[in-house]
């Protein structure tokens, strides 16, 4: 079968090549493209170090991202550099040998004080990490101060009920209270996994492995709820494609997403920790465990690329280094977890004293945790139900999503 | 003296003149095998190859990173059922088709008979079949802000209207397919129409002024000549349009990109999202081989339909 | 069957004038030849009748009716093509029944018709086959054949012949007359072939530039041509001018011969006054051939070539400084640069006005 496998190298390195560059160019690619200038910072540090170049360059949307990378990793055509998801999405990388062992470099980063062990286990497989980290956030929701202010809310809530009771106030102020959009192939998941997560995060987990269907009792509630929530207007229009224009133009009060995003929201305009600030989502009911969602993204490098260059060592130490983490906090605000370097913004530096003092469970994204590759169509059922809301939409959703992760399971 | 026939004809000579006429033809064909060859090359290398080794592909558990090496049988083929996306992305697929046969077809006659005779039709078809010379991405990049929420057609019915008007064209599973047929028809009906203008100047206009002094009206001139002449140009027509209705890819793919169902749209793109998404490449060699066949079944189909069609009208 | 009736008819196209006023009656069961060279306007005008062009001007009447603003089906004519402008997609029996079909005769009916056209021209044994694979003889009685189940009040032909080959072209004439008065049918026919023209007609109008430049039977129109054109299209080899004086005592002198004229035949103009004289090649006889005319002249000519036919040769030979074509009956070997005599039938000669090409003709 060799001969298939090189028949399949050959024909793929075809298809491919025209839209890649060649492996031993040294780039990073990307989907992050709002992060591209503190990305391009890291690197650009990090190839002087190495003594070379290396150039960022973005694919977008995430799901064309997706398929780019697997042909180039299929075609054996693997990037120097690349930025990837932890969980289940990184430990189908490393099955595959493309990642690089980068166990020397957290080595000297924790010993130096960069990093700590726990952050090292973000991105390791079996023990061993693969994964620079590019960012590290806590889900939380934003609030704009000034839509809370005039809804008549003194502090934001702690409880479901207060969340709902407050939804209402700003409704009545003239602002839909949640930012949902779609965009980027894989935004519905978000507030699907939190009202499960809010259900219980034992169903959050058992999702992701298989153990827990797609049309079981703690799905079915989350739909309702979210179904209702729609009923009431509780939501933005899900077409937009500018994922945070309603929440920065002031039509949003909430948004629920990654922490990462305050830079985008600064940059629009809103100043953190003063027009827009962040609290926790709080479960649905009182009895279920506050948790909170934490998301790390690696930068992988390639195997083949620093077995190849020894002196690139030097270029992914920098890239650990409290510099690269100050030089990507200020040129995008997105904080890399790293121990020495200060918080980007007002919001970050909040939110960890906040998850530091809740201590909630920390739980993987959704994204990362489910396997990969039902993950893209189970987001699409997701995402027909935020296009049309109703209980035929969710029943449907539900058998579509339940028939693709029972298949997946049945065939693993 | 008179030569008869026997006396010329022997055994000897004859067979020395087809021995002649033989080497004539070789050198004939000789040059041109010389120039068909790198044709037969590339067409095997780029088109058959690939064809075979995907065929082959669909038969290997080859998913994301691994399972090339593995044989599956035919489990890729029974999952095409076992899952709910390739039954839609079915479904969705022969709406294309019929729509991409009827629609284009019935516009194309019917602005093919309208411009036939009339002033300035060099221009009308140069407008009808400018769509045809864009790139489908940028047709579908066009015709996306069409639809838009607050695209095109929605602030036009505003205007009109003076009420709000919110359709997501693009967005709601009952609008898609028929507004990306929508503006398939309106790229493709320039092309048609013309295929059709030739088609309708090749035929003599002497059996249709025959029909009208034998007595036929203006529909029935079409229904019995006209119809029957240009059949054999309706059915080319037909399967350029049906191919292209059952393989459509970019209008999709740069209009619906933003519709979370649009995987199952069609079959081209469930084929894509399978292979290149999820990693599921022997699963989407199974799609893509379903649909292959599909394709030349109906096609092959047309074509001797066509090629009989033809004959009958000679 | 019906009279047609054309009245200062005029057709234009843009600026260019086709037909320009043209008056024809053509009686109930006549056959009528329009003939003419090409572009003279006859197939226009054809298709006029037909239907199939608009009337710029004047009045067509068939049957008494007028039909200018009908359209063809209701003008009760059926039209034979040049091409034979068969249905290619339908058997020879579809073909035949195509027009009672779509316009609702029933069934019975259209197999009676049908069956009696086709064993007329013997089309039984073709019914199932398409166009195609028939020979052109076996179209073109296919495309009459259509015609006749129409049953029409008058028959349209548009130079059907000129597709067959020359043997075939011979039967099929002779076939549409014989047709032709066995229906009584009224026959309009258009040829540019002033043979088929002589042969078919009742009636033979001459067409010239859009306007008629002579009507009458074909004895009237060869005989007694109006006009040098007409003189000049009747008759193959054409006849021969040749520029002439009057002469005293109802002479022409011509090349340097003085032929004598019946009196009673010509309004001759005032001697000294130039004309142009006519002579058909079988008027100049070659010495020892034919009948010797009683009234001509003598001339000798060298032979400059001689056309061999076989029953007859054509001899092209000087009559001062002009070559004429003179038919030699019963032929005998030529040599080139042979010297022969010639006599002109002075009985047969025509004598046209040199300015207006009418003829003298009395």
């Amino acid at each position: 079968m060799s001969l298939i496998k090189t028949i399949a190298a050959l024909g793929l390195l075809s298809a491919v090549s025209a839209g890649t560059a060649y492996a031993q160019d040294l780039t990073l690619y990307s989907d992050k493209t709002e992060w591209n200038p503190g990305i391009t910072a890291v690197m650009t540090a990090a190839g002087t170090e190495a003594g070379t170049t290396i150039k960022v360059q973005d694919v977008t949307p995430t799901d064309k991202y997706q398929a780019f990378m697997q042909t180039s990793i299929a075609g054996n055509n693997v990037p120097a550099f690349f930025t990837w998801w932890n969980g289940n999405q990184l430990s189908d990388l490393v099955a595959t040998g493309v990642a690089a062992d980068l166990t020397p470099y957290w080595d000297k980063a924790i010993a130096d004080g960069d990093f700590s062990a726990a952050q090292r286990d973000l991105v390791s497989v079996d023990g061993k990490p693969y994964g620079v980290l590019l960012n590290v956030a806590n889900w939380v929701v934003f609030y704009n101060t000034a839509a809370f202010e005039k809804a008549g809310i003194a502090a934001p809530p702690t409880t479901w009920e207060e969340l709902m009771a407050d939804a209402d106030k700003l409704k009545a102020a003239g602002y839909t209270p949640f930012n949902a959009p779609t965009s980027g192939g894989w935004m519905p998941f978000i507030w699907f996994s939190q009202l499960v997560l809010g259900t219980s995060p034992d169903a959050f987990v058992g999702l992701t492995d298989g153990s827990v269907a797609y049309d079981g009792p703690e799905v079915q509630n989350a739909f309702k709820v979210w179904g209702d929530m729609y009923a009431k207007g509780y939501f933005t229009d899900p077409r937009e494609q500018d994922d945070q224009k309603f929440f920065v133009d002031g039509t949003a009060a909430m948004y629920l997403i990654g922490d990462w995003h305050s830079g985008s929201f600064a940059a629009a305009g809103m100043k953190p920790g003063e027009d827009f600030k962040t609290f926790l989502m709080p479960a649905l009911t009182p009895d279920v465990q506050q948790a909170v969602i934490v998301e790390a993204s690696p930068i992988v490098v390639s195997a083949q690329a620093l077995a190849a260059n020894a002196d690139l060592g030097k270029a992914v130490q920098s890239m650990m280094g409290a510099d690269a983490s100050n030089a990507l906090g200020s040129a995008v605000q997105v904080y890399n977890g790293n121990l020495k370097a200060a918080a980007p913004n007002a919001t970050i530096e909040a939110n960890k004293e906040m998850v530091a003092a809740a201590k909630p469970r920390a739980l993987v994204r959704w994204w990362e945790a489910v396997p990969s590759q039902i993950q893209g169509d189970l987001v699409a059922a997701m995402g027909s139900f935020m296009l049309d809301p109703t209980p035929e939409t969710a029943a449907k959703s539900m058998s579509t999503m339940q028939a693709i992760n029972a298949d997946y399971w049945a065939n693993k | 003296m008179i030569k008869t026939a026997s006396a010329t004809l022997s055994p000897e000579i004859l067979k020395d003149a087809r021995r002649r006429e033989r080497r004539v033809a070789w050198r004939q064909t000789r040059i041109a095998w010389l120039f068909i060859a790198p044709a037969v090359f590339m067409v095997s290398a780029f088109l058959l190859a690939p064809v075979v080794f995907n065929v082959i592909l669909s038969f290997t558990k080859w998913q994301k990173f691994t399972g090339l090496d593995k044989f599956a049988g035919f489990a890729n083929y029974a999952r095409l059922f076992a899952v709910p996306y390739f039954s839609e992305a079915l479904s969705n697929t022969a709406v294309w088709v019929v729509g991409a046969m009827v629609l284009p077809l019935a516009f194309g006659l019917g602005l093919a008979l309208l411009l036939r005779n009339i002033p300035l039709q060099e221009t009308f078809k140069s407008l009808f079949f400018l769509p045809k010379v864009m790139a489908p991405t940028a047709v579908g990049a066009i015709w996306y802000y069409v639809y838009a929420p607050h695209g095109v057609i929605n602030s036009a019915v505003a205007g009109i209207t003076g009420q709000p008007f919110d359709v997501g064209w693009l967005y709601d599973a009952q609008t898609v397919t028929p507004s990306v047929i929508a503006t398939f028809v309106w790229q493709t009906v320039g092309i048609t129409m013309v295929l059709l203008l030739l088609g309708l100047a090749a035929i003599p206009r002497d059996p249709i002024e025959a029909a009208r002094v034998d007595g036929a009206s203006g529909w029935q001139i079409f229904r019995h000549i006209i119809w029957p002449l240009l059949l054999p140009t309706v059915l080319v027509v037909t399967i350029l349009n049906v191919a292209a209705g059952f393989t459509t890819f970019d209008l999709l793919w740069v209009m619906a990109g933003s519709y979370p169902g649009k995987r199952t749209l069609s079959l081209a793109v469930y084929m894509y999202y399978e292979s290149f998404s999820n990693g599921a490449w022997a699963y989407g060699s199974a799609v893509a081989v379903v649909l292959g066949a599909m394709v030349i079944a109906v096609t092959a189909a047309l074509a001797v339909l066509q090629s009989r069609v033809e004959k009958n009208i000679r | 069957m019906a009279t047609v009736t054309l009245r200062n008819i005029i057709k234009i196209y843009g600026e260019f004038v086709a037909i320009k006023g043209v008056d024809i009656d053509i009686e109930d069961g006549t056959f009528v030849v329009l003939v003419g060279p090409s572009g003279c306007g006859k197939s226009t005008l054809l298709r006029m009748i037909a239907g199939l062009e608009t009337i710029s001007h004047g009045e067509l009447k068939i049957g008494g009716k007028l039909v200018n603003d009908l359209p063809s089906r209701d003008r009760g004519i059926a039209m034979v093509f040049q091409s034979y402008a068969l249905y290619p997609h339908m058997s020879v029996a579809d073909n035949l029944g195509f027009g009672l079909k779509i316009s609702g005769v029933d069934k019975s009916e259209i197999d009676r018709r049908r069956g009696e056209a086709a064993t007329m021209l013997g089309l039984d044994p073709y019914m199932d086959r398409r166009p195609s694979q028939l020979s052109g003889g076996q179209r073109q009685r296919v495309a009459i054949g259509r015609a006749m189940v129409r049953q029409p009040e008058v028959f349209l032909f548009d130079e059907p012949l000129s597709n067959l080959d020359a043997k075939l072209r011979n039967q099929t004439r002779i076939e549409i007359k014989r047709l032709q008065r066995q229906l009584g049918a009224t026959v309009v026919f258009v040829t540019h072939d002033q043979v088929e023209a002589m042969t078919l007609a009742d009636k033979i109008v001459v067409l010239q530039d859009g306007l008629v430049a002579q009507i009458g039977s074909p004895i009237e129109v060869f005989e007694r041509p109006q006009n040098q054109f007409v003189a000049g299209f009747m008759g193959a080899p054409s006849m021969n001018f040749i520029d002439a004086v009057v002469g005293a005592d109802n002479t022409i002198q011509a090349g340097g011969i003085s032929l004598p004229v019946p009196a009673e035949r010509f309004d001759l103009p005032a001697p000294g006054t130039p004309v142009t004289l006519g002579i058909r090649p079988e008027d100049i006889v070659p010495e020892g051939h034919g009948t010797r005319p009683d009234l001509g002249a003598d001339f000798t000519a060298t032979v400059n070539f001689a056309e061999m036919l076989g029953n007859e040769s054509l001899l092209f030979a000087d009559l001062g400084g002009t070559e004429v074509v003179a038919r030699m009956q019963q032929p005998r070997p030529i040599e080139p640069d042979q010297k022969i005599g010639f006599r002109i039938d002075g009985r047969r000669v025509h004598v046209f006005d040199k300015n207006s090409q009418v003829s003298l003709l009395r």
